[in-house]
């Protein structure tokens, strides 16, 4: 019985499909390598385990209203002035829900939205060898373009992964406290009067991770040396956070090279908490013998207008110019 | 196939393609030229990797200025540097660079596969490439080149660090390509011997011009018929042998003696032997041609190689 | 004594399990001899042995009567081109050869004139010898490298793939200086792949694979130990069958194969001696044009072929 050995190569027949489709395995297979550090994993579930916590702490305020809720006994059981305090604050919720609900969201999330802040820098450090130094030293670059990719498909491509990830880990368990939040709070009036918190979150994380993003590409581009990248992202962070400390308060243009301090300047623009807590302090006039935990709450630093905004444009700007020019086949 | 009017590049001051208008027919096209010479540049201007300085070209039919990315997925590049896309095993890399060709994942899973198996590479497609050897990377090289089913693909010394069998055999693949399957095929090699076993036709492209581009048999055919004596007999004595008919005779370096006969086939040659009493071992047919015209067409122009 | 350049008795060099050489043995005679074989057959082992960089982990192995190992008399009859490219990017060619040139003993008024004469004998471009080593193509390295190898006029030149990234007229010229320094008597080792260009270079060979020697000494010594390869010929004619009756008839033929399209007859000859001298009134007999008469035994990548896979 004779077999016939099939020729080896066939010709594919089929149809070459679209750009995104390219972009799209550009950004699969940049998360893929990524996702393979077990780090990010770990770092990917602790978000996703705070987010369950934030919830924790919004269905708590929620069960302030329930009479016979576990709160509502622990709450009794404690001293007078806090119990004031909390007396006040749910009869304000059930007087006002419009602009109790949407201060005490708002400064919630206010700091919500933050704690995600520094798990989000940890995973972009873990990220940025494998993002484009890699590439660059393996002379993938001339690959990638020799195939049917423009240096722009190829950098958008690495731009969705990590924007990717990054609202994996921040966008979407911001999104999910929320929900739960609201879903579990006894009133339906907590899922419409809160969502100026949510348009607020969503909107500020969205510009920290397109920011945060097209930084990382721009740092991860600067050397092939894997380490090297890494440690200039880190110089950056730590130096950029002990600028922000000590310039901080007087806005001068140092404090604005740490991006740390960027992104603290857009969420007080964005949520305006001191708006919350001038808010707080009008409706429970209570809060007033907390002078020193007031005091503190006043103290939000102020935000300087369309600086932070230039300092960041500045900066993309920077990184987009790195992009184009170490970016390229040899 | 490739079709170019007046392309031109210039890096800083200097012009390293210079109005070069050509016109290459489908095929098994060996690119020749020093070192330096805008062989390179011409290829990386096809291949839209550089942007010409002026003039036009045509891949395939388009236009490459308007025609964009798109002609790439038609186009398979297997470049001269060791380079791959880092952290993958092989299979897994000729998929992904099938899909970046524009193929959806299964036909690409599928065909990577199969191109692998054509390139003869066995278990260590499960390997990840940074393990490989030189032998392993130029096969996953060409197998990514061509998984995508291409028209034309460009290949940049395919045989550099292998050792003879594996030249062997990428060489024998290559040849294929275009003799089995229609793919047209663009060697830019310094081995003159291999070019001269794959290619039908040669560019040689020097100074940043095109100093020749034509069928390698049409090149032969103009110059005359020669063929490469080897005996054991001394070499002088076959020489004065074949003077004595009214041949020119070379000596050669590698102690062979080349003959220009001008006959149709060897039988004179052999007669001519015969009766001077030389054994003929073997007797070669136009032989290193190719370096022939080579050499002619550099001298043409008079250029130092580097 | 004897003209043996190299000397090996038993040499084997492992590293910890890994096989570099396993026991073997050879001479080098004078000459240009060409040292081929697969990768990881341990021909580098063996050129870093030879060159002093290594020592054998059994067995001894000379060159020119000494061995190289920490031997700097030795090594100073000794001019290795490797086949790494690694140059000091900020020097130019004649600042790095002067440097090597002193390290090596030439006397200090000698080492420049000495070092420009290596430069333009390996016909590197005057116009670049201005230009840092990091800006040389691939091309230029090569001639550098092989210019700090004869600069001190070495007994003995070690070159591994010598002809590396070289266009056709550099390989040719790299060639031609071989020969002439081969022609003063300068003893040439060559490690190649391309075996097509060490073809008209070597008439002797050494063959490794998986770190033995498989064959070593003159071409046709070792075509003609090889006792169970018989003798082939490929000839292109019009008629691959008709002159394959033909010879059967006058008893030559061991087997062959006809390809009618391609117009080849590849045939195996089973009496070499008495076949040869009837080629010419074979060729008039078959009335054929005979268009090729090539040899399946005779190029060294037909030997390497046989000999790695035999």
């Amino acid at each position: 019985m004779m077999n016939l050995l099939p020729d080896l190569y066939e010709h594919w027949k089929g149809q070459a499909r679209g750009i995104w489709h390219r972009r799209l395995a550009v950004a699969a297979q940049a998360f893929r390598s990524v996702w393979s550090n077990k780090w990010v994993r770990h770092l990917s579930l602790a978000a996703w385990v705070l987010c369950l916590g934030q919830s924790a702490i919004l269905f708590g305020v929620g069960q302030l209203l329930v009479k016979d809720s576990v709160i509502y006994t622990v709450v009794n059981q404690m001293d007078a002035q806090p119990r004031a305090l909390v007396g006040g604050l749910v009869s304000w919720i059930l007087e006002r829900p419009d602009l109790s609900v949407s201060s005490t969201y708002g400064l919630c999330f206010y700091y919500f939205t933050r704690w995600f802040q520094p798990l989000s820098l940890v995973l972009v450090t873990l990220m940025i060898p494998t993002l484009i130094s890699q590439d660059l030293f393996s002379r993938a670059i001339i690959i990638y373009r020799s195939k049917a990719l423009d240096q722009g498909d190829y950098l958008f491509g690495k731009f969705m992964a990590v924007f990717g990830l990054l609202g994996f880990v921040w966008l979407l368990p911001i999104i999910q406290a929320w929900l739960l939040g609201c879903l579990l709070s006894p009133e339906w009036f907590f899922l419409w009067h809160a969502r100026l918190a949510l348009f607020q979150s969503i909107g500020f994380v969205i510009a920290s991770i397109t920011f945060l993003s097209l930084l990382a590409m721009g740092v991860s581009a600067l050397s092939q040396r894997e380490k090297a990248t890494t440690v200039i992202w880190l110089v950056l962070w730590i130096l950029g956070h002990f600028l922000a400390k000590s310039q901080g308060e007087d806005h001068t243009w140092l404090a604005y090279l740490s991006f740390t301090h960027i992104l603290d300047q857009w969420a007080i623009q964005l949520f305006n908490p001191s708006a919350h807590v001038s808010q707080l302090m009008e409706n429970l006039p209570i809060l007033g013998s907390f002078t020193s935990l007031t005091e503190r709450w006043m103290r939000f630093p102020t935000a300087e207008g369309s600086a932070p905004w230039v300092g960041a444009a500045i900066m993309v700007g920077m990184s987009a110019i790195i992009l184009k020019r170490k970016v390229k086949p040899e | 196939m490739i079709q170019t009017e007046g392309l031109s590049q210039r890096f800083g001051s200097q012009w390293a393609l210079q109005e070069v208008s050509v016109t290459i027919p489908p095929g098994a096209v060996g690119l020749l030229g020093p070192n330096g010479a805008g062989k390179s540049t011409f290829m990386k201007c096809l291949l839209q990797l550089l942007k010409p300085t002026s003039g036009k070209a045509w891949l395939l039919g388009s236009d490459i200025a308007r025609a964009g990315r798109d002609i790439r997925t038609r186009v398979g590049y297997a470049p001269e540097q060791d380079c791959h896309i880092p952290g993958m095993v092989g299979c897994e890399y000729v998929t992904y660079c099938a899909q970046l060709s524009g193929m959806p994942f299964q036909d690409a899973r599928q065909r990577a596969h199969e191109m692998l198996d054509f390139v003869g590479m066995g278990q260590e497609r499960y390997r990840k490439v940074d393990t490989y050897s030189t032998g392993m990377k130029q096969r996953v090289k060409l197998a990514q080149a061509i998984v995508h089913d291409p028209e034309i693909v460009f290949l940049d010394e395919p045989t550099n660090g292998l050792d003879p069998s594996g030249r062997e055999q990428i060489l024998e693949l290559i040849r294929s390509l275009w003799k089995d399957h229609g793919i047209s095929v663009v060697l830019s090699s310094h081995l003159l011997s291999d070019v001269e076993r794959i290619c039908d036709q040669i560019t040689i492209i020097a100074m940043g011009k095109v100093l020749m581009q034509d069928r390698i048999d049409r090149l032969k055919a103009q110059r005359k018929p020669t063929a490469e004596i080897i005996t054991e007999s001394p070499a002088e004595t076959v020489m004065t042998c074949m003077q004595r008919s009214g041949w020119q005779t070379t000596l050669l370096t590698n102690g062979h003696v080349q003959v220009e006969h001008g006959c149709d086939h060897l039988g004179p040659l052999v007669e001519a032997l015969d009766q001077a009493g030389i054994t003929p071992l073997e007797i070669l047919q136009s032989p290193n041609q190719l370096e022939a015209l080579f050499v002619q067409a550099l001298e043409t122009h008079d250029e130092p190689a580097s | 004594m004897s003209a043996r350049i190299i000397e090996a008795r038993q040499v084997s060099r492992w590293y910890g399990l890994v096989m570099g050489l396993n026991h073997i043995s050879f001479d080098i005679l004078p000459g240009i001899t060409g040292l081929v074989g697969p990768n990881g057959a341990g021909k580098s082992t063996l050129i870093q042995i030879i060159t002093g960089q290594l020592k054998p982990s059994s067995g001894t192995l000379t060159v020119l009567g000494h061995t190289p190992w920490n031997h700097p008399p030795s090594l100073a009859r000794l001019g290795y081109c490797p086949e790494k490219e690694a140059l000091p990017e900020h020097l130019r060619p004649l600042e790095w050869l002067t440097g090597l040139g002193l390290l090596s003993g030439l006397p200090r008024q000698q080492v420049g004139p000495i070092a420009s004469a290596s430069l333009a004998k390996v016909r590197l471009r005057e116009a670049d010898w201005g230009k840092r080593l990091g800006q040389f193509s691939k091309g230029m390295r090569q001639r550098v490298k092989l210019a700090q190898a004869i600069m001190h006029q070495p007994d003995l030149l070690v070159l591994d793939e010598p002809m590396n990234g070289l266009d056709p007229m550099g390989r040719q010229e790299i060639a031609t200086i071989l020969k002439e320094l081969a022609a003063q008597g300068v003893h040439i080792l060559i490690s190649s792949h391309i075996l097509a260009e060490l073809e008209p270079l070597c008439r002797n060979i050494m063959i490794l694979n998986w770190g033995r020697v498989m064959a070593t000494g003159a071409r046709q010594h070792i075509r003609s130990g090889l006792t169970d390869w018989p003798e082939q010929l490929t000839v292109l004619c019009e008629d691959p069958e008709g002159l394959a009756a033909l010879l059967f008839e006058g008893g030559y033929l061991l087997g062959f194969d006809a390809h009618r399209e391609e117009g080849r007859l590849t045939f195996r000859i089973k009496n070499p001696q008495g076949f040869f001298p009837q080629w010419a009134s074979l060729v008039r007999e078959s009335g054929q044009a005979i268009h090729e008469i090539r040899s399946g035994n005779r190029s060294l990548q037909t030997l390497f072929n046989k000999v790695t896979h035999s």
